[in-house]
């Protein structure tokens, strides 16, 4: 039995390694067919979210004008994960890959492994020459790699201060702190007099989002996860010194824990007033508060960041989603023309704040009246738009690398490890910085 | 013809029947080929294939698209000496006690109740077991961290009002994340068992029980001189089936901590998940999927010899 | 749903026996008491999270999480309802799970109680390695086989869903295993033998003595083979491209993975999406708890 079973285990070697190699020919549909470049072509759209759907669709006419093609799109939601996982193996079957894919930044670094993003994404760099110069830098830096740009960012995700501004006028709290630190002392003895706490941390289970609330800080202070050429960076001054703040202000009462910014646990704190501020991305309003809390309508300002004392600016960023078009197909040409005509097109990058929220990646958009003046209902009126404009050069850029899911692991434990007061910071930084660098060789 | 058939309690005289061996007609030796003939054709076609791509596949070096870079046993001895992976390896072990020495024996208590003689309100009781399978599991996954949040979970506020227990942290303690995910993995399990343990129930005579009550046995010496060596082929299918599921355990530690707080409660199949559609190591995926392989493999094989499953005679 | 909501009624009212229990109660001693006491818990515990799913799917958005623990919902509203099926497919989710699963398990269930029958009732050459391989396919990790399986069928120009959903996985061995060592302990060899004599072939015992007599546990099969299927994420993710055919996991994913989280839309699909899998059970509930008779075992 035991000799059956070794042929029948190599038969079944031969078998699957002929399938593999089989499998790593050819990964581009019809390449061996002419591509259109010109009149109908049908392209297919992957995202995760609805509003990009309907952002693309209303794009198709004025793509139609801009390029030798007329249009016509489907789209398929799929979650963002499942989506490059999909992505990879539907491009290994050598079929059914989209034409464009919206790749949400944790997920795109997956795709900077290996050869895995220049074999599956078209770069970008000829179609945005034109306008590179006038593109915030700061969002071209995480989807680029090796020099190639494969993706346009939706979005700057400004980082701004949310207060409850009812609330803090009640009871006394400085809108314009000087600094962070400043602000964390009085939110010490405020927490004390009343319970509430002006800021929030998550600990729970979305581990992309336990890292991004201390990355965002830590990007505002002038560091990074990685540094440009996708080197670790947490062992730094920097790191620690943020790290330090966040845990001194959980441990005060100036900061609380949630489990999650989106659920049930933020939802209950804001309701209760425990958190009447925090620091976010321009999307967390639509996509936080006003599901969560509606009724809070017209009680929201934001603002600039406090300043570190250290330095750094006075905002950050945090996500993000690029839109890519997906190469070696014969409409790989027609992809890219709607991708850059949608994305890069300044009218277009004013649609995409009034109806999307996403913030121009354009520079010059900055300076659009009708976006400056524009007032925001669920912020009391004010002009948000306003705030973004006068912190966007503060914009710190992103760098990525390959293994930013295996430090995502390794740093959320660890950070909640500090918050609890089970790790110094220093401590739980160099233990996420060992665990990071055992798994992320191979 | 099995040795378990003598111990399943269907009175069987032992094997007198096998005298008919004489005359066996073709079609009749034929049958059980037949019987068997679809599970290996799908066998073939859908699992030699893949199974044999997943060895070659551990042997090297492959992101998922591409060529793959023939790496030899590196990646088996990269698992070796991979902190996460073990683990992952002492938390499916956890997982794995877990489910055999609580799950099961709780399951077959819980089939047994329901089994009782005259229980009002039996359907009731047997849908209400049902039920965590029916949820899907995006909802186990919201309700469940609602419930166990550390601040506003309704667990902590009725421990602390009832008890004045303060705060625990459910899912965010490397220790408390492990119970909690060890619940969860019992809740959900529980009804599947409880299912298959009544349907072995059903088959046990009455007559049996009638006997021995006639013997002047209690509750007890019934269940144990009874039940349990009557449903002995069913308890050992669910004996290995919970290991096999036990050590493969995906759903609950994904769905309720991701694994975390860092990797307190990673199990070794989220490990392989992980590394393959999150890190894009896939070549390493495959490794550790035929490490897990070989080792469940190996266990069920010794459970099997154990509890006499499919013993030829 | 019906089944989940009328718990209070009837948990542990000793005094009011309700029509359909058994003709003789039996008097309540203590550890009767005892059981119900216990059995009333459980009930608790397992079914609280599933009101909460129903009482949230109920509520408007602001409220779902601001009032956990308020099971009766201050403001209800079908809002949830009209908004889900209005606004995404999910009807054709809901036909696609529901089709593949039924297909799925009927298939299943026979095929795995013939091959179990064959593994538990014959003695043929190959046996224990035959045993052995299928076995073995129990051990595999989906994990590493799903990418291959996926390339492999597309090559073969097998990846139709309807095809990939369900061909591959309606001989589990799962369900061979669990067939076979219910047959060893419920059929004895005796009534085989007796319908041998009377000139039944092979198939037709299996049909006509066999299956009658495995109802309980082709019961449980089908319960479980029916939640694998309704309830498998993975390998539909991969072989469904077109979201009108997604079957009701995916759907409620991207529902949940759009960027607002949409739990208002999620919880109502779920709790529509769990009533097929209540009526499977109560359907196959008799077949699964009432049982036989023992006369008819020992034939």
């Amino acid at each position: 039995m035991a000799l059956t079973r070794r042929e029948l285990l190599r038969g079944a070697l031969l078998l699957g390694s002929a399938a593999a190699i089989g499998t790593t020919a050819g990964c581009a549909p019809g390449a061996s067919t002419t591509p259109i470049t010109s009149g109908p072509v049908d392209l297919l759209l992957w995202t995760h979210d609805e509003g990009y759907m309907k952002f693309f669709e209303g794009s198709l006419d004025l793509a139609a004008s801009l390029t030798p093609y007329e249009y016509s799109l489907r789209s398929t939601r799929i979650g963002a994960t499942d989506l490059v996982t999909k992505l990879i193996a539907q491009a290994v079957a050598g079929q059914g890959t989209p034409d464009i894919a919206g790749l949400e930044l944790g997920n795109f670094a997956r795709l900077l492994r290996g050869e895995l993003a220049p074999e599956l994404l078209a770069p970008l760099d000829d179609a945005v020459a034109d306008v590179r110069d006038d593109l915030i830098e700061a969002r071209l830096a995480p989807f680029t790699h090796d020099g190639s740009l494969y993706a346009l960012d939706s979005d700057v995700p400004m980082v701004v201060y949310y207060r409850r501004d009812d609330l803090f006028a009640e009871l006394g709290v400085p809108t314009e702190a000087d600094s962070w630190e400043d602000f964390a002392s009085f939110g010490k003895g405020f927490y004390e007099k009343t319970g509430r706490s002006l800021g929030a941390v998550a600990t729970g289970t979305d581990l992309g989002q336990v890292m991004q609330i201390f990355w965002m800080l830590l990007l505002q202070r002038g560091g990074g996860l990685f540094d440009a050429d996708g080197e670790l960076a947490i062992e730094t001054p920097e790191a620690e010194e943020v790290l330090t703040f966040l845990v001194d202000g959980v441990q005060s009462g100036f900061l609380t824990t949630v489990s999650d910014f989106y659920g049930p646990s933020m939802q209950t704190a804001l309701k209760d007033g425990t958190v009447i501020g925090l620091w976010m991305a321009n999307w967390y309003e639509a996509y936080g508060l006003k599901p969560n809390v509606p009724e809070q309508a017209g009680s929201w300002r934001i603002g600039p960041l406090p300043p570190f004392q250290g330095g750094g600016g006075r905002t950050s960023v945090g996500g993000g989603t690029g839109f890519a078009a997906i190469s070696g197909s014969v409409k790989t040409d027609a992809a890219t023309g709607l991708v850059t005509a949608a994305y890069l097109e300044p009218e277009q990058q004013v649609r995409r704040f009034t109806e999307l929220g996403y913030l121009p990646t354009r520079r010059s958009v900055y300076a659009d009246e009708r976006l400056l003046a524009s007032e925001d209902e669920y912020l009391g009126g004010q002009r948000a738009f306003e705030v973004f404009a006068s912190l966007v050069d503060d914009a710190p850029p992103v760098y990525l690398s390959a293994d930013i899911l295996i430090l995502q692991t390794a740093l959320s434990g660890a950070l909640v490890d500090a918050y609890r007061g089970r790790k110094r910071p220093s401590e739980a930084l160099s233990d996420a910085a060992a665990t990071f660098r055992s798994q992320a060789s191979r | 013809m099995t040795t378990t058939t003598t111990s399943g309690a269907v009175a069987a005289p032992p094997q007198a029947a096998r005298a008919r061996t004489g005359g066996v007609s073709a079609a009749t030796q034929r049958a059980p080929y037949l019987f068997i003939a679809p599970f290996y054709v799908l066998y073939v076609l859908f699992m030699i294939v893949p199974v044999g791509a997943a060895i070659y596949l551990s042997l090297t070096s492959w992101v998922g698209l591409g060529t793959p870079t023939f790496v030899g046993l590196d990646n088996y001895s990269g698992l070796l000496t991979d902190s996460s992976f073990w683990t992952a390896a002492g938390n499916s072990g956890i997982y794995v006690a877990f489910s055999l020495l609580v799950i099961v024996p709780c399951s077959l208590l819980i089939a047994q109740a329901l089994n009782t003689k005259g229980l009002r309100a039996r359907d009731l009781f047997r849908v209400t077991f049902f039920v965590p399978m029916v949820v899907s599991p995006i909802v186990v996954a919201l309700i469940f961290s609602m419930m166990l949040d550390r601040e506003y979970g309704l667990v902590n506020s009725m421990l602390y009002s009832l008890f004045g227990v303060p705060g625990i942290d459910w899912l965010s303690d490397p220790e408390w994340a492990k119970v909690s995910v060890s619940f969860v993995l019992l809740w959900r399990w529980v009804g599947y068992l409880t299912i298959f343990f009544l349907a072995g129930l059903q088959a046990v005579p009455r007559e049996l029980y009638e006997a021995a009550e006639l013997d002047g046995a209690g509750a007890v010496r019934k269940f144990t001189t009874v039940t349990l060596p009557s449903i002995k082929p069913v308890t050992a299918f669910v004996v290995v089936t919970s290991f096999i599921s036990a050590a493969q355990l995906f759903d609950e530690p994904y769905l309720l901590t991701k694994g975390g707080p860092g990797e307190a409660t990673l199990s070794v199949a989220m490990f392989i998940y992980r590394a393959a559609f999150e890190r894009q190591q896939f070549g390493y995926a495959a490794a550790a999927g035929v490490f897990l392989f070989v080792i469940v493999f190996a266990v069920s094989q010794l459970l099997n010899r154990a509890l006499q499953i499919g013993r030829a005679s | 749903m019906s089944a989940t909501t009328v718990t209070t009624p009837s948990a542990g009212a000793p005094a009011a026996p309700r029509g359909r229990t058994t003709k003789a109660p039996s008097r309540l001693t203590p550890s009767r008491a005892a059981l119900y006491c216990l059995l009333v818990v459980l009930l608790a515990i397992f079914v609280l999270p599933m009101l909460f799913a129903v009482s949230g799917s109920f509520k408007p958005r602001a409220d779902i999480f601001g009032e956990p623990l308020r099971l009766i919902p201050s403001t209800a509203t079908l809002e949830n309802y009209r908004s889900l099926l209005s606004s995404q497919p999910f009807w054709s989710w809901f036909g696609m799970s529901v089709g593949v699963a039924t297909v799925a398990t009927v298939v299943s269930v026979f095929v795995c109680a013939l091959a179990g029958f064959a593994f538990a009732k014959y003695r043929f050459r190959g046996k224990q390695l035959l045993f052995t391989i299928m076995f073995s396919s129990l051990s595999v990790p989906f994990a590493v086989i799903l990418v291959p399986l996926f390339v492999l069928l597309v090559k073969t120009g097998l990846g139709s869903p309807y095809f990939a959903l369900i061909i591959p996985w309606v001989a589990p061995a799962f369900g061979i295993f669990m067939m076979q060592q219910y047959i060893v302990q419920s059929i004895p060899d005796e009534i085989l033998e007796a319908a041998r004599i009377d000139g039944c072939t092979e198939f037709g015992i299996f049909l006509r003595v066999v299956l009658p007599l495995l109802r309980p546990s082709l019961g449980a099969l089908g319960v479980w083979s029916f939640l694998q299927s309704y309830n498998s994420f993975l390998w539909p993710l991969v072989i469904v491209s077109d979201v009108t055919n997604y079957t009701l996991p995916l759907g409620l994913n991207i529902l949940y993975a759009s960027e607002n989280r949409a739990f208002d839309l999620v919880l109502p699909g779920a709790v529509l999406a769990s009533v097929p899998m209540l009526i499977v059970f109560l359907v196959l509930r008799k077949q699964l708890l009432e049982g036989l008779s023992a006369g008819a075992v020992k034939g």
